[in-house]
């Protein structure tokens, strides 16, 4: 009888025991697989919002190096890339791996999304399908500016610059085809054709989009409750672990250019109608049109006053060693001459920080403009200071990234040639140096780039209509 | 608490004095108990058969015990043969015990326990005797130093830590080195990294190892991986850690209280600055009590524990408080049926600073530059400051000290449960259930003001405050079905099991993040917005084994078997997994033409060839999206790619040995050669960038571990009054990935700037960053881009110790060390940036890239450092007349007392994550591969001095 009732007991130990015992339990996959999601009403919505996160993602990267391999801001003292900042750039660098890819992944999900998502979704949309061509042309629109080349699908042969840019333009296309209203895809069509040259397609669709929204701008937003954040951000504003990077002091009102309150992060203004006009320019001086390009600059003043400024607390920020005060008169070079009121004065907490665009051009400095290059100098400087921290300065400098080593060790397309930077000759290294004569409050910036740009209008890689 | 604390121990003291009382004397019988050859047995259980009356002998081997009337005395000692004498009207029985086991037991597990010498696996294993005056914390403490082929470096020394725990070397390039942990046969949970959903203080990671119960630990062996691991399947690539806890003696029920007390002191050997012990550092103090209660009958065994624990850390604003209650118990239901028990309860709950990892450290912050202006310093040299600037720095100091609030609570209820069936002589039936349920909430408080104080936000700042909170529930459940059979046929004898076993981990864990969150309010409820995320990771494994063991003569052994595993986390398409072992050892010593030998005692060879695995993290075999929220909407995109036929590492161990004995006993050489291979070694290796595709798991590699480990103990002097021995190992290893399955070099840690990185031909984790060259005149004149700078790993280890004893009185040091490893000096390079660097970088070439410099951070971490060195004292007969007192004891510890090393930094320490995602993808992970070696992110492990005072009733 013992015995039975001892193995009674162990059986209903067994027995009781017996969910948290089960092996079957609890072990399926809690994620999201891709099965469950072709077919469902709505996943054409959340792709592209997944694209509008990969953008923050890419954005976030892309910021950081191409800003500071350019003269627009220095990297005082972080963990970020050092060696852009040098234009020391290098196929082994892992950022030019991770710009790559993330470049990729838009493009890769943006086809995903255009082929198996968008079709499969019985509430899809026309205007999302336009919205994903968008993504996929601008993947391309970014590999063509900032790269010596770089294949457009997987381990593929690398693509031109100037391939990568018509490729993009055959998006945009498609894209306008779908949504002719939309002003996002003329703006799009214009810079690609800006950067190939195609002064008549881009002045029009520069044109268009000014015609079809006259204050137009497309952000990439960041989450700065859930991710990604906007790291350039920490670096410009919050300054925490490390992270501080320094604009060049004649662009020091202008910063900082993203800010973080609370949770709310600074979006980046990827496209604004400003850009039209600085097309318009370019075209009406390699016209000879300088009267023209006046206007038009003058115009880009109302629209960039327009867009207002924002009272901001800066105390926080620590330019010990940097100039700092209203002061400080600074000079482009040390045959221009000292201006004012280009830097800031941070320690007393508030400072006005421009929305959108800033420049410290005023319309008289336009009026005032007597040649072609002179005009074309200013029109470069204006475009510096709209664009500051969106990535574009890399761009107008003529600087490419080389294919990165992971590419080259897994595909067997890469040439020797396309692991090499382009950096034009005329781009010294240091262009972001300047002296500091701190007993008469004065900077001298070494190199003017924007002249040093206007000498070399001709030169295949920078400014594009000449 | 305290009052708590007061009424268990009450409760105890009646329960003893019950139990005396009960035991009304009426006759008294002495007498003592020796070995076959005369020695005395000290602790040799005296007990009154069919009862729970009886005692313990005393250190000359004494007792006494009190009976009612007369009956039977069950005599009995480990390692001799129990005795039953009928008393009669003897009042003075003098009893000698037979040795039963000449040879030492060891427990395999899964394998069953047996003789050392029929194993062909060198395994190591530390009893209870050993860790007698080892004041326990952690089971990475109390281990270290003591298992002579493992190396446990002390990664950090912040609360809830555990170390670096390495065997032979590191194989695998996916997963952490940690080996699986089993309580009485329970898998419990082993993650040494913070969790997947965890609050960052800065480099620490915290570890589920440092809870595990280890107070009542009995006797703990270690199985390297490979052939030792077989019978554990998919999960011992890492080697097995088996504690067998204790279930108490039979006797009159024992009462022990011990207590520690204990001076904390930081160490400030590792710093540039003496400023950072100065004004950060105090001295704490540990303050401990524990009351264990044991006894029993022939028919039931049991200990009891209970212990308080509050370590108050050497720096301002960190303490650690544990509660420990727990029990082991035997009881023989009936002549066939054993059954076997044990539970834990741990509540754990400390609370830490942000570590040097971190711009919010302000202790360790001072060693790297803090920003002068910022907080009004005249400059951020410390050896530089005025009494004015020191008065900031310490200020700012305890009030981030008071102002932050950053803890952990930890829950952990561990049980066991052993059921053994006799069937008949020799062959039995084995039943473990069991489960270990651990639940942790990290959390981060940072009010307005704390980052007000911070610098972080401008004074004023209202709507800044934020909570942090994770919260992790581990659920591991073990079931264990085994039948192991022996039997003697003439010459041979065969010791067979076959089984089957499984276990589920169930890890739950969310995470919420506040913003705006209203001062002083510490539920998340109060808050303009918060953020969920969950990390979900659930794996079953199961599957059966069998292992023959087959003696001939009792000197010549073969040791065969076999587990084939099934695992929830293999892809869809992978099959089973099958493991199979053989092995031999041959004890030539007991062959006649040495058994007569004067000068070899023992002589055995030995070798083995086995596999064990190491599963995939579950869910990486799926096809997955990437869904997150952003800005209030749901985000998809494109995850990881799967992998249908995604196996197990497989892990290949081939070993050969000798064992040599020298004048019986008093030269003992263990020296094993090893080669383990890691196939199908599990990679997230990146696909070409153009792919636009994440990093996947996949078995792509292969890795190789090999070396030499030769273990030696002396038995100096062995005299009855004096003894004196020592150990000694040197372990020599060498780690290479064999082959990159065709994927390219990837990263696995570290910055951007100096990583760690897997290459084929390069040992895993490789330092990988620019080298500069200097001219004469300081410059740099060139750069080696992507230069191999050093491996984490080191050329070899080994640990040291002498153990003296005279009479009463015992001495015990230990020590380890390492050659042969680098690390980054990541505070010099924080100190380069602040202009604070030594004379390592030319004047001339200051202003170079850092990334260029890279090569000048990575430092040799060459050291040897004493971990411990304990003089006790067993009281013993002083106070065996004493009122109730039956036995005393009183040690003086200290802990980590000597430290000597190359860097100018703490070798052990490493910042290099564990945590976080899996190597190119946005997948969250825990348990990562560490190879450690980026010298900063947290702190060292401290000195202390401990006065620990046992009493017995």
């Amino acid at each position: 009888m013992k015995k039975y009732i001892i193995i009674l007991t162990v059986s209903l130990f067994a027995m009781i025991s017996c969910e948290e015992f089960d092996p079957t339990q609890d072990i399926n996959n809690p994620n999201l697989l891709l099965d469950n999601v072709i077919g469902s009403p709505g996943s054409a919505a959340s792709w592209i919002t997944g694209q509008e996160r990969e953008m923050a993602i890419v954005y976030n990267q892309l910021l950081e190096l191409t800003e500071l391999g350019s003269d627009n801001y220095m990297n005082s003292q972080t963990f970020f890339n050092q060696q852009f900042d040098q234009l020391n750039i290098t196929f082994q660098d892992g950022d030019v791996n991770t710009i790559a890819f993330r470049i990729a992944d838009l493009r890769e999900s943006g086809k995903i999304g255009l082929n198996d998502v968008v079709p499969a979704d019985p509430i899809a949309t026309t205007e999302q399908q336009a919205q994903l061509q968008f993504y996929v042309g601008w993947a391309k629109l970014l590999a063509g500016e900032l790269f010596v080349a770089l294949p457009d699908e997987a381990v593929g042969v690398p693509v031109s610059p100037v391939d990568n840019l018509n490729n993009a333009v055959a998006d945009f296309l498609s894209a306008e085809a779908i949504d002719d209203t939309n002003p996002s895809y003329k703006l799009a069509l214009a810079r690609a054709y800006h950067r190939l040259g195609d002064k008549a397609n881009a002045v029009l669709k520069a044109q268009e989009a000014i015609t079809l929204d006259a204050t137009f701008t497309r952000v990439v937003e960041f989450d700065g409750t859930n991710g990604p954040d906007n790291d350039f951000a920490d670096g410009l504003f919050q300054r925490g672990n490390f992270d501080d990077f320094q604009p060049l002091p004649r662009l020091d009102f202008l910063d900082p250019k993203y800010f973080v309150v609370g949770d709310e992060e600074s979006a980046v203004y990827i496209q604004k109608i400003e850009e039209a006009y600085l097309i318009i320019a370019e075209a009406q001086l390699a016209d000879g049109n300088l009267a023209g390009a006046q206007t038009t600059m003058t115009d880009l003043l109302d629209v960039v006053a327009e867009r207002g400024t924002t009272t901001l607390d800066d105390a926080v920020e620590n330019r010990a060693d940097r100039p700092t005060g209203t002061a400080i008169k600074v000079r482009a070079s040390d045959v221009d001459i000292f201006k004012e009121n280009l830097v800031l004065d941070r320690t007393s907490g508030s400072i006005l920080v421009w929305n959108i665009s800033g420049t410290s051009v005023f319309s008289a400095d336009i009026t005032a403009i007597a040649t072609i290059p002179d005009a074309l100098e200013l029109l470069y400087l204006l475009r510096q200071e709209i664009f500051i921290a969106e990535g574009r300065r890399f761009t107008d400098l003529g600087i490419k990234m080389p294919i990165s080593e992971q590419e080259s060790l897994t595909n067997m397309n890469i040439t020797d040639t396309q692991l090499l930077a382009f950096i034009p000759s005329f781009v010294p290294s240091d262009m972001d140096e300047f002296t500091f004569d701190i007993d008469n409050n004065e900077v001298t910036i070494l190199n003017n780039m924007n002249k040093v740009l206007i000498e070399n209008r001709t030169n295949e890689n920078v400014i594009p209509f000449f | 608490m305290k009052k708590n604390l007061q009424l268990l121990f009450m409760i105890v003291l009646s329960i003893v004095a019950s139990l005396q009382y009960a035991q009304a004397q009426e006759r008294t019988v002495t007498g003592q108990v020796t070995d076959d050859t005369g020695s005395s047995l000290p602790g040799a259980s005296v007990v009154l058969k069919g009862t729970t009356i009886g005692t313990t002998t005393d250190v000359d081997g004494n007792y006494k015990i009190s009976l009612s009337s007369g009956g039977t005395l069950i005599y009995s000692f480990v390692g001799s043969k129990s005795k039953e004498i009928l008393v009669g009207d003897q009042s003075i029985i003098n009893v000698s015990l037979a040795s039963t086991v000449l040879a030492e037991v060891v427990v395999t597990g899964l394998g069953g326990t047996f003789d050392r010498k029929k194993l062909p696996t060198t395994i190591n294993s530390v009893g209870s005797e050993d860790l007698k005056y080892t004041p326990i914390v952690r089971l990475d403490q109390l281990l270290q130093s003591k298992l002579p082929n493992t190396q446990i470096l002390q990664s950090s020394g912040a609360p809830g830590t555990t170390g670096v725990i390495r065997g032979r070397g590191i194989n695998s390039a996916l997963k952490g080195q940690q080996p699986v942990v089993y309580v009485d046969g329970v898998r419990v949970d082993n993650l040494n990294s913070s969790a997947g959903l965890s609050v960052g203080t800065g480099g620490a990671q915290s570890s589920a190892l440092s809870d595990i119960p280890v107070d009542q630990i009995d006797d703990i062996t270690f199985l390297k991986g490979g052939a030792a691991t077989t019978l554990y399947g998919s999960d011992a690539a890492n080697g097995v850690l088996l504690i067998t806890t204790k279930k108490g003696k039979a006797g009159k029920a024992r009462v022990s209280y011990t207590a520690q007390l204990g001076a904390i002191e930081g160490t400030g050997d590792y710093f540039v600055f003496d400023e950072v012990k100065e004004l950060g550092f105090r001295t704490g103090f540990l303050n401990s009590h524990a009351v264990n209660l044991s006894g029993g009958s022939d028919i039931v065994t049991y200990n009891f524990f209970a212990k308080y624990r509050d370590d108050n850390s050497f720096q301002y604003g960190q303490e650690e408080r544990r509660y420990t209650i727990g029990g082991g118990y035997n009881a023989s239901i009936s002549d066939k049926l054993n059954y076997q028990g044990s539970f834990s309860y741990i509540s754990n709950n400390f609370s830490r600073l942000p570590n040097a990892n971190s711009s919010f450290d302000r202790t360790f912050g001072i060693d790297q530059g803090l920003p002068a202006a910022q907080l009004g310093l005249s400059t951020n040299k410390p050896s530089d400051w005025t009494a004015d600037d020191k008065e900031i720095v310490g200020k700012l100091i305890r009030d981030v000290a008071n102002l932050a609030d950053i803890n952990t609570k930890i829950r952990r209820f561990t049980n066991s449960h052993k059921f053994t069936y006799d069937i008949k002589e020799g062959l039995s039936l084995n039943a473990i259930i069991g489960l270990d349920f651990r639940n942790s909430r990290d959390q981060d408080i940072q009010t307005n003001e704390y980052l007000v104080t911070q610098f972080s936000v401008a004074p004023g700042t209202t709507t800044e405050g934020s909570i942090n909170r994770a919260d992790r529930n581990f659920l591991s459940t073990t079931g264990t079905l085994s039948a192991n059979w022996n039997v003697d046929v003439g010459d041979f004898a065969f010791n067979s099991i076959a089984g089957a076993q499984f276990f589920r981990n169930v890890d739950d864990q969310q995470q919420v993040i506040t913003t705006n969150q209203a001062e002083t309010s510490t539920t998340v409820n109060i808050s303009a917005e918060q953020s969920v995320t969950d990390f979900q990771s659930n794996v079953t494994n199961y599957g059966y084994y069998f292992s023959e063991n087959i003696g001939w003569k009792d000197k010549i052994f073969l040791d065969i078997g076999f587990r084939n595993d099934f695992n929830t986390a293999f892809g869809a398409d992978a099959s089973s997994k099958l493991y199979p072992k053989a092995g031999f050892a041959y004890s030539i010593s007991e062959e006649a033409f040495l058994s007569k030998s004067s000068v070899l005692s023992n002589l055995r060879i030995r070798g083995s060839w086995g596999k064990a695995g190491n599963f995939p993290p579950p869910y990486t075999r799926d096809v997955q999206l990437n869904a997150n929220p952003f800005n209030g909407q749901l985000a998809f995109q494109p995850g990881q790619v799967g992998s249908a036929n995604l196996a197990p590492e497989e892990l290949t161990t081939m070993e050969g040995g000798i064992d040599v004995g020298l004048f019986k006993g008093k030269i003992n050489l263990e020296v094993t050669y090893y080669n383990s291979k890691t196939k199908d070694a599990l990679f997230s290796a990146p696909f070409a960038p153009s792919a636009g595709s994440e990093s996947q798991v996949r078995n792509l590699g292969e890795i190789e571990n090999k070396g030499w480990e030769i273990a030696t103990r002396f038995k100096i002097i062995d005299h009855d009054d004096f003894k004196l021995s020592a150990n000694l190992s040197w372990n020599q290893q060498q780690n290479t990935v064999l082959s990159g399955g065709g994927a390219p070099e990837f990263s696995i840690g570290g910055f951007s700037f100096l990583g760690s990185f897997v290459k084929e031909g390069q040992s895993i984790g490789y330092f990988r960053g620019s080298n500069p060259t200097f001219a004469e005149d300081g410059t740099v004149s060139s750069v080696e881009e992507n230069a191999v700078l050093g491996k984490p790993t080191p050329d070899a280890f080994g640990s040291l110790g002498i153990n003296a004893s005279w009479k009463n009185l015992n001495l015990f040091i230990s020590g380890d060390y390492q050659y042969g490893a680098s690390s980054v000096n990541t505070d010099e390079v924080l100190r380069f940036f602040r202009g604070l660097q030594d004379d390592r970088i030319p004047e001339a070439a200051l202003d170079a890239s850092f990334f260029d410099l890279a090569g000048v951070w990575v430092e040799k971490t060459d050291f040897l450092k004493v971990r411990n060195i304990t003089l006790g004292y067993d009281l013993g007969s002083v106070v065996n007349n004493i009122g109730f007192i039956d036995n005393a004891s009183v040690s003086l510890t200290a802990l980590n007392p000597f430290n000597f090393f190359s860097s100018i930094f703490d070798p052990e320490i490493t910042g290099s994550g564990a945590g976080g995602t899996l190597p190119g993808t946005n997948t969250t992970t825990q348990n990562a591969v560490t190879t450690g070696g980026f010298g900063f992110g947290t702190v060292s492990a401290p000195r202390m001095f401990i006065m620990t005072v046992r009493v017995g009733l």
